[in-house]
């Protein structure tokens, strides 16, 4: 329902939904608009104009009604363009997903099948069906989705086995789900998106591929298709150019308005509507910016009032975060603490500058040593980001580029940051490498994020963050994706570090018993504001605030064993 | 990796083994009809019968696709039977046509459909509304409307261009370039809207993707955030749609090939079997297979040294 | 013409109708009016568009229509076809010469003539081309189907013996059927795609795209070099009419067919027109003229009755733009048979049409069709032509190749055909002889017999001649068919071309000359 009302409220998919709607009605009215049969041919009527009573749109070489065609046309093209598209879906989607998603050995014989079927020369093949299609449209369209599907295959079979091994899908079976609530759950919402809008393109393709054949003069010549009505205004070109023109518009603007309207579905089902956004313009402010008054001295970063907006489904600002306010004094670690969704990341995220791109900070300031972070645009922030500012994620997996070695990756963040050469930036990142915790550092530099363990990854991510011995580090929930021991492992790390290089933390986590175990201050967040804030040990013992209480209870339970494993 | 390569090719002669015995099988229905239509108006009982035995026709089918076998080992594909030509410097000389078309016709849609889609999905606001409005001229514009004004403007009237016809590379680079340009726009509009729509999608998911706000954490400037990074990653799934779209180019080469009288491939495979022309048939069935296993390896190779994960081993 | 109309025709149509079959042109109706300056290069190369590409070039494969400006430049023929008479003129041969019951024909072979390897063309050539045309299966064999024995008497004296007179024999000896190969190399590999022949050019192979283009040079020891003003001559295949009208105004091409609908925007000043009024017939063949599988057709009512129901007139104007003539009958009206008074046989008059059907008592009877490349732009008309007199048509689509099975399978009541002009000899045998291509189902009746009787036995044209004319007039009457228009075309030459034929000689480059 609400995809729907997300879709009606797009224009483009509104404005093309409608096109193709409109077409596709006027079409199905055939019986009721139009004047002539699409084969009846009045020889007196050759190249009637335009305007000419009952031939609207005129008549063409053979004196038929163009309007007529036209309408029968549509139908023709619709039903194309439903055959093509609904056997190549029906055989490309389930094969893909049984190629992608099971081992090898199903893989290769869904490969060579469906490598056989992209071998017959299409158009040739259509062409030499003839006799057993017997020139109808339909079965040459049956066949067309056969062709079609290896394409469709070949999307699905790739989306798949690029996720096949990702985070959520191990979870899914290590949970015990059966492989087709997988393939069903997990893999077909991934899949979704490209595939519609590969289908949108199908069904360009199919209704091209039906004009083409018709255009070249393969098929019935009694059934209307824009082809043949194209192939005969071309003919006529120089006689009645209007001719030529009115198919081609109607076949272009239905094709175009298939792919963009497929375009418009893609980003609808893909969640938030993902509109491109100018790439290092940097987030959005609509505060004017003050200059900073220094209410603590010894701060080196001082968030005040900070308040940042979504755009809500009613197209009112939804406030996640609401004048948040907090402080970091050099070398301190402070925990942010608060259920998911409390908007700790946001804030986290404000401070580096890489809030998305729908997010506004519509309210407060934040200043790290004394200079006002908000309103800076990505350069700006730049010389930041990396050298005094740095930043480990949550999913240490999702947070490398699948595409570059480990080293590849860790050396060009050093290099932008401490602008040092290519062998000095590797042997610091081998060195980095080493200190934190990586046996191999050799080879894990060389190695893809793809085969490392999530432990390992969220090392890299760290050594990569400390690189350039930044002075704040914002570490958001660095241990929630990993195993229990692994967490210890990285916790202590961390705090090791923070000694080490006597750096600032900015420690988001929903779990107190990291927050105990490693930090001085804590400051608990809640539905966008910050309740309380204080020493950890004062807050934990003796929490002031009702939220704060509540949670503390709630993970009464589960503190003993986290302590335990913390240290 | 040789073995991969040869193994992946040896699959493709496999294929071509099936492809061409079932395209041979479905061709044998139609013997009579080829030789009807080869004597025309002089097709007697009597004739069909010394036609059909004198080609062969009057052989078991798979005799004739074992001795059609021994010949393709032999290099030799036989020739047509209409004019007698041999079938495989026609076909190479046809493909050699039709790809010259197709290869920079591809090689610019790459470019530019890139360059659009990189540039929309980076930009935002005015340049993805102008990259989005390019594109849909493309779909919509009649590629057929096109050549013709193309023609029109540029050859009849300033002759600048050829309105028909090839020259080939080898023998003036010059009116080589002049021969296809024409050919080659067409082809490159009516790409482009697709893969720039393609490659801007991608685009826009990669660059929200979280490695992407790490790397920009890491000051990393946003040339190389975009270029280096997301583009990288976004190039996977493209290119199986460019080798998609390059197979899909030789069916639009064939009214391109018709409308400019250029004796390519499409037309040559066109003609070949509106008439059944059997050894034809055969040779453009072998070539197309091997084409399409050469393509098909070549885009997996690429993928694999884009995208480390899907790399084989 | 012949089968080259039913193949390879593939594209467009109209586009075929406008462009193939014999070409060329009635008189030069559009002169080049004034500046007759000829710019020396342009003049000496003639560049021509075709919709067919030439098949095998090989002597015993040759078709004929427009497939003959490429062999047609390469071989020789025996005999010739005159410009804008149609008249059979000597060529390689000087004379023929029948006996008395045209079982013997003397040939007798102009002297000095070689081939393009400097051999001498003798009688032992044309004996040994003969011989094998007369058993090597393909096109050219049926037109040796009467012949016994071909034997070189001397040098330059050829015997061709026949089992009976065969009235198309001379006439074909202008086509593919009189074409001279060299004896020695006739065996080679290379006779069907670059043969050695005695004509007036060689095929320059390095230029050459086979299907694509031609390139022709001329041979300055050919005998006749003067009727052949080109020093070279290209042919290009542009099967789109579009294509090919484009190529003409950008100057690749200086001469080609033009669609009547384009003739308008020609440039007047840089292109001359000749008109074509008649190059191939249009008609729908009734194959079965007995009625022995659809008893309604067996009827002569019926027959006219659909020859009543066709608006002539409607098609030729709407469908060909006026390009052509309307006709009750299929001889070629520049042949003797030809009887214009026929052609007021059959008015358009859909109600006498169906009082005939009625009286016959088959209203309401369908018939099925094949829909071939040919039919399609005509289907409609026809159809509503049927539907006024009460009868029904259903197009069956036939793939091209199957065209020919389609026409011949005995499957099919009617045929659609557009078929090109061979000779009259030659047109009364297609159509109406028992074993004609357009006379499947092979009807006869005493008649028939009785024409056919005296047409095959009278060596003199002139005195058979009555019998032919009685034959189109009893073929009109018994409505064996229902022609439709002759349909005609237009060349366009660039300035410092002219057309020297109006449609009556065959597809070679003779038909052109220097303005």
């Amino acid at each position: 329902m609400s995809t729907w009302r997300k879709l009606l409220r797009d224009p483009q998919a509104a404005v093309t939904g409608s096109i193709l709607i409109l077409i596709f009605a006027a079409g199905l009215s055939t019986p009721l608009l139009a004047q002539h049969g699409p084969n009846e041919s009045d020889l007196s009527m050759v190249n009637a104009p335009a305007g000419t009573p009952g031939y609207l749109l005129g008549a063409d070489e053979s004196g038929r009604d163009i309007l007529s065609r036209l309408l029968h046309s549509i139908n023709t093209s619709a039903v194309s363009a439903l055959i093509g598209t609904g056997v190549a879906l029906a055989v490309g989607v389930s094969a893909g997903l049984v190629g992608g998603y099971f081992g090898a050995r199903t893989r290769a014989i869904a490969e060579w099948a469906f490598n056989l079927v992209m071998t017959f020369p299409g158009l040739l093949l259509l062409i030499l069906l003839m006799p057993v299609t017997g020139g109808d449209y339909r079965y040459t369209m049956l066949i067309f989705g056969v062709l079609l599907s290896p394409g469709i295959y070949r999307i699905v079979r790739n989306l798949v086995l690029g996720v096949k091994n990702e985070l959520y899908v191990d979870a899914a079976r290590v949970s015990g789900l059966g492989n087709a609530r997988i393939l069903g759950r997990h893999v077909l919402s991934v899949v979704r998106g490209p595939i519609i809008i590969a289908a949108a393109f199908m069904m360009g393709a199919s209704i091209a591929t039906q004009s083409g054949l018709a255009f070249l003069g393969v098929g019935s010549k009694e059934i209307p298709s824009f082809g043949d009505m194209i192939s005969s205004g071309f003919r006529n070109l120089y006689v009645a150019p209007t001719q030529f023109l009115w198919p081609s518009l109607l076949l272009g603007l239905i094709t175009a308005s298939l792919v963009l309207l497929g375009n418009a579905l893609r980003d609808t089902l893909a969640g938030s509507r993902p509109q491109p956004a100018k790439v290092g313009q940097g987030q959005r402010a609509e505060v004017t910016p003050q200059p900073p008054a220094a209410a603590d001295p010894e701060a080196l970063l001082e968030i005040r009032d900070l308040t940042i907006a979504y755009p809500g489904p009613g197209g009112q600002p939804r406030e996640v975060v609401r004048g948040a306010t907090l402080a970091i004094h050099r070398g301190q670690t402070v925990g942010l603490v608060g259920e998911s969704g409390s908007g700790k990341t946001q804030t986290a995220f404000a401070v580096l500058g890489v809030l998305p791109d729908e997010a506004v900070v519509t309210r407060g300031s934040i200043v790290f040593e004394g200079r006002e972070l908000i309103g800076l645009s990505d350069s700006e922030m730049r010389p930041l980001r990396g050298k005094q500012i740095a930043y480990v994620p949550q999913e240490p997996m999702s947070n490398l580029d699948p595409s570059y070695t480990v080293g590849a990756q860790l050396v060009e963040g050093v290099r932008s940051a401490l602008g040092i050469s290519k062998s000095e930036a590797k042997t610091r990142v081998l060195a980095l490498l080493e200190r934190c915790g990586i046996a191999d550092p050799e080879r894990t530099f060389d190695s893809y994020p793809h085969q490392l363990s999530g432990g390992m990854a969220q090392r890299v991510l760290i050594a990569g963050a400390v690189a350039s011995r930044p002075k704040l580090l914002i570490a958001d929930e660095p241990t929630t994706a990993l195993d229990v021991t692994v967490q210890a492992e990285i916790l202590d790390l961390l705090r090791d570090l923070q000694a080490e290089l006597n750096m600032a933390v900015l420690l988001v986590t929903h779990n107190f018993g990291v927050v105990a175990d490693i930090c001085e201050r804590i400051a608990v967040m809640e539905r966008g504001q910050i309740v309380e804030s204080g020493d950890v040990l004062e807050v934990l013992r003796g929490p002031r605030h009702e939220y704060t209480r509540m949670l503390l209870d709630s993970i009464l339970d589960h503190t003993a064993p986290i302590r335990e494993a913390s240290r | 990796m040789l073995a991969y390569i040869s193994r992946r090719l040896a699959a493709g002669l496999v294929l071509a083994l099936l492809v061409t015995l079932i395209t041979f099988l479905m061709l044998s229905l139609s013997f009579q009809d080829v030789v009807r239509t080869i004597l025309g108006q002089s097709a007697t009982p009597e004739s069909v019968d010394a036609m059909t035995k004198q080609l062969g026709y009057d052989r078991p089918v798979l005799v004739q696709y074992g001795d059609w076998l021994l010949h393709l080992f032999r290099g030799d594909l036989g020739s047509s039977v209409y004019t007698s030509l041999p079938v495989a410097s026609s076909v190479l000389q046809r493909l050699g046509v039709t790809l010259s078309i197709i290869v920079p016709a591809l090689i610019i849609t790459v470019l530019l459909s890139t360059f659009l889609g990189v540039w929309a999905a980076s930009r935002g606001g005015i340049a993805d509304r102008v990259a989005q409005g390019l594109s849909l001229v493309g779909y919509i514009v009649p590629g057929l409307l096109l050549a013709i004004a193309l023609v029109y403007v540029l050859a009849v009237r300033a002759k600048l261009l050829p309105a028909t016809g090839y020259t080939p590379l080898a023998e003036n680079p010059g009116a080589w370039l002049r021969s296809i340009a024409i050919p080659v726009v067409v082809l490159v509009i009516g790409g482009v809207a697709n893969m720039a729509a393609q490659v801007r999608g991608r685009m826009i998911d990669e660059l929200r993707r979280d490695y992407v706000r790490t790397l920009r954490t890491r000051g990393i400037s946003t040339t190389s955030i975009v270029v280096r990074h997301a583009l990288r990653n976004a190039a996977s799934p493209a290119l199986t749609v460019l080798s998609l779209e390059f197979i899909q180019m030789f069916g639009s080469a064939l009214i391109i090939e018709n409308v400019f009288a250029l004796p390519g491939y499409g037309s040559y495979a066109f003609n070949a079997s509106l008439q059944g022309d059997i050894p034809v048939i055969m040779g453009i069935t072998i070539f197309g297979v091997l084409l399409v296993t050469v393509v098909n390896l070549g885009t997996d190779l690429a993928n694999g040294w884009l995208n480390p994960k899907a790399r084989v081993h | 013409m012949s089968s080259t109309a039913t193949r390879g025709r593939a594209l467009r149509s109209v586009a075929f109708l406008a462009a193939t079959a014999t070409a060329t042109a009635l008189a030069l109706t559009a002169c080049s009016s004034d500046a007759q300056e000829p710019t020396a290069a342009a003049a000496h190369n003639l560049a021509l568009a075709v919709v067919t590409p030439p098949n095998s070039l090989d002597p015993a494969q040759l078709a004929d229509g427009q497939q003959m400006f490429v062999w047609g430049s390469v071989f020789d023929t025996l005999l010739y076809k005159e410009n804008k008479t149609g008249e059979l003129k000597p060529n390689a041969a000087e004379s023929w010469e029948y006996n008395e019951d045209g079982t013997q024909l003397t040939l007798k072979l102009r002297k000095g003539m070689t081939f393009s390897n400097g051999r001498p063309v003798t009688a032992k050539a044309v004996e040994a081309t003969m011989r094998r045309t007369m058993t090597t299966p393909g096109v050219l064999k049926i037109k040796y189907s009467a012949v016994k024995s071909v034997t070189a008497v001397d040098d330059s004296t050829v015997l061709v013996e026949f089992t009976r007179f065969d009235p198309q024999f001379v006439p074909n000896l202008t086509l593919g059927a009189g074409a001279i190969g060299d004896p020695d190399t006739l065996a080679d590999k290379r006779t069907a795609t670059d043969p050695i022949g005695s004509g007036p050019y060689t095929l320059d192979t390095a230029a050459t795209v086979p299907g694509s283009k031609y390139v022709l040079k001329k041979r300055n020891d050919y005998w006749n070099a003067s009727a052949y003003p080109f020093t070279t001559l290209t042919v290009r295949v542009l099967q789109d009419p579009t294509a090919s009208f484009n190529a003409l105004q950008a100057g690749e091409i200086n001469a080609g067919t033009v669609q009547a609908q384009l003739l308008g925007r020609l440039d007047k000043n840089a292109f001359s027109t000749t008109r074509i009024e008649a190059q191939a017939v249009m008609y729908v063949d009734i194959l079965d003229r007995k009625g022995e599988k659809w008893p309604a057709l067996g009827d002569v009512r019926v027959r006219q009755a659909i020859n009543y129901a066709i608006d002539r007139e409607g098609i030729l104007k709407g469908l060909l733009q006026g390009n052509g003539k309307v006709t009750n009958q299929i001889f070629s009206p520049y042949g003797k048979v030809y009887d214009a008074s026929l052609d007021s046989t059959y008015p358009h008059d859909a109600a006498r049409g169906k009082e005939l059907v009625r009286e016959a008592g088959y209203a309401g009877t369908t018939f099925k069709i094949p829909s071939t490349f040919l039919s399609t732009s005509f289907e409609a008309s026809i159809s509503q032509a049927f539907k006024d007199i009460g009868l029904g048509l259903e197009w069956v689509s036939v793939p091209p190749q199957q065209a020919q099975t389609a026409h011949l399978s005995g499957d099919y009541p009617l045929s659609f055909q557009i078929t090109g002009f061979n000779s009259d000899p030659g047109d009364a045998n297609l159509h109406f002889g028992p074993d004609g291509f357009a006379n499947p189902r092979h009807y006869k009746d005493a008649t028939t017999d009785g024409l056919f009787g005296t047409i095959n036995t009278t060596v003199d044209f002139d005195k058979a001649l009555p019998a032919y004319k009685q034959l189109n007039e009893y073929a009109v009457k018994q409505a064996f068919e229902a022609p439709i228009v002759f349909t005609g075309g237009t060349w366009a030459t660039a300035k410092g071309i002219t057309m020297l034929d109006d449609g009556k000689a065959p597809s070679t480059a003779r038909l052109f000359g220097l303005a």
